[in-house]
């Protein structure tokens, strides 16, 4: 006799995501007295708001934020449907390439600022020129790594 | 409604520089499969006359002498970047379809006044830009004819205009048609731009003024529709491009050139399974299936063969196709040939379950679940996580070649952009 996980399920019909769910018991138990009480599991897209046109996802490399929490190797979620203000930590592009830093307006200037209070960066100034590329709204670290 | 339709200017060179800040405002080309030729160029490689379709050996010494940035294409990136500006245009309209890679029709309420909403065009646009990083241009008109026109004229008056046109207004549309060659016009073809030269059709509004009868006698019924949605009557059954598709086919070049008999067999059955799995997405069956291999022109003796074959039932299973096209590769191998080329051709396409059936024929019970669940694991982690066994496994010669192919930024954990 075919058991019903014999059967493929097409994980097209599937919303993305990490669904973690078990899809039944196999052999004839006691049927669960929780089951009418199922609620969906718990999804790590929506929180982090992956399914959005505008989110996307950068690796840190380097410490330059560490004292903001955001460590080396550490991924981080961009979104882009973001007006950047004083205190948002961006991703901006500086000399062709993309940094991370914390934008701050001090006296109307706005700047870009590591936070590292071990090693001193450069000041700079995010003047018209400096594209800043989306706005860090999480941080995403494994620490088995 | 409105008929409205978004493109992506340069479509592929836009979604690389989102990523890659060093192309900006430098020339850049992307190149076809197996880097062929040049098949997106930015503004500035258009200055340098790169024309569409410029094989790479013929235009060496432009790239070199003006530092032109090449890319191979990124189907990955491109698709994503896709999926990205639809789901912003699907805010702002409930009514969208994706019409190919780089333009999406939507529709939206036309104003009390008659005309095209170009605020709130000029808002999608906005949103289109900030949220994915993608230059756009909108069309709008009263029909979907006119509202292609509309984007041509968008592209070409972007630096006034801003990058949206409406041609809802008739005197505005009288007055930009008569600028208008008539071989812009979405639909007319350089043959039938020909045929109507000779009568005074020159530009649109020539073309607009023809009377639909003589339209249906110089081109076909199509022409007569498209001669009256560009006078903004809606013609709802109006296409100019072929409907459903009556075949389909997987042909590619290798990537380097290939004798053995193993490589070829696994090459044409990749070809297979791909085939396979597109008339799978339309929902269809293929009656006819036809295979060929052969090798370099410019080379002395190219093998050349090919084989076809009716299947009874129609099939969409890779099993089934797969197992044919590997079949028939063995049969038409000719040893010591140096083979550059092979394809797979499905023909003779027929919704699924339309079709006659087979009354010898037994149907797998369990394919269409096994089928979907394959399908189901390539979309979500990326294709070719499964597939059968025959394909082989892991990159090959035969592969498509895409030396100077940018990361897949957006859909592989490795490959994601880096900030420091």
């Amino acid at each position: 006799m075919l058991l019903p996980i014999a059967q493929p399920v097409p994980l097209a019909v599937m919303a993305p995501g990490f669904r973690l769910k078990p899809i039944g018991v196999a052999g004839a138990g006691f049927p669960s007295p929780a089951q009418d009480w199922e609620e969906d599991a718990i999804n790590l897209v929506e929180l982090l708001r992956l399914n959005r046109a505008a989110s996307f996802v950068f690796r840190i490399d380097g410490s330059s934020m560490v004292d903001a929490g955001i460590a080396d190797r550490d991924v981080v979620v961009v979104d882009r449907d973001v007006t950047p203000r004083s205190g948002h930590i961006v991703i901006a592009v500086l000399a062709g390439g993309f940094v991370c830093r914390q934008l701050v307006h001090r006296g109307g200037v706005p700047y870009l600022e590591a936070r590292n209070s071990r090693q001193s960066y450069p000041e700079q100034i995010a003047d018209e020129q400096t594209e800043i590329w989306g706005v860090v709204r999480a941080a995403v670290r494994d620490y088995q790594r | 409604m409105t008929h409205a339709i978004v493109d992506v200017s340069n479509f592929y060179v836009s979604s690389e520089r989102v990523f890659d800040p060093k192309l900006r405002r430098v020339p850049v080309i992307v190149l076809s499969n197996n880097d062929g030729c040049a098949i997106a160029r930015s503004e500035e490689a258009k200055a340098l006359h790169i024309k569409m379709g410029d094989p790479v050996f013929k235009i060496r010494d432009i790239i070199k002498r003006h530092g032109i940035e090449v890319r191979s294409s990124n189907y990955e990136l491109y698709a994503d970047m896709n999926r990205r500006f639809n789901a912003v245009i699907a805010e702002h309209s409930d009514l969208i379809e994706i019409y190919s890679i780089d333009e999406s029709f939507y529709r939206l309420p036309v104003l009390p006044n008659g005309l095209g909403d170009v605020a709130a065009a000029h808002k999608l646009r906005a949103a289109i830009l900030r949220q994915t990083g993608l230059p756009t241009r909108i069309g709008l008109g009263p029909t979907r004819a006119l509202s292609k026109v509309a984007n041509a004229l968008a592209k070409a008056t972007e630096k006034i205009w801003g990058g949206v046109v409406d041609l809802h207004d008739t005197e505005l549309r009288a007055r930009l048609f008569a600028e208008w060659p008539v071989k812009e016009v979405w639909g007319i073809g350089s043959a039938l731009a020909a045929r109507l030269h000779p009568l005074g059709i020159r530009t649109t509004a020539d073309l607009v003024a023809m009377p639909p009868a003589s339209a249906r006698d110089v081109g076909t019924v199509v022409l007569e529709r498209l001669v009256r949605e560009l006078n903004g009557i809606e013609c709802d059954d109006f296409k100019p491009e072929p409907e459903a598709s009556k075949a389909t086919a997987v042909t590619r070049q290798f990537g380097a050139p290939v004798t053995d008999l193993d490589e070829l067999r696994e090459a044409m059955v990749r070809r297979a399974v791909r085939a396979a799995e597109k008339i799978r997405r339309q929902g269809l069956v293929a009656t006819r299936l036809i295979v060929f291999a052969h090798g370099s022109r410019y080379r002395p003796n190219p093998p050349s063969a090919s084989r076809q074959t009716r299947m009874s039932p129609p099939s969409n299973d890779p099993r089934i196709i797969a197992g044919l096209a590997g079949r028939m590769m063995e049969a038409m191998y000719q040893p010591g040939g140096v083979y550059t080329k092979c394809g797979v051709l499905l023909e003779e396409l027929v919704p699924q379950g339309a079709g006659q059936g087979d009354f010898f024929a037994v149907e797998d019970p369990r394919a269409p679940g096994l089928l979907a669940a394959m399908d189901g694991l390539n979309d979500r982690f990326g294709r070719g996580t499964v597939g059968i066994a025959a394909q082989g496994f892991g990159a090959r010669g035969f592969d498509t070649k895409r030396s100077q192919k940018s990361p897949a930024w957006t859909t592989r954990l490795a490959e994601i952009p880096v900030a420091r």
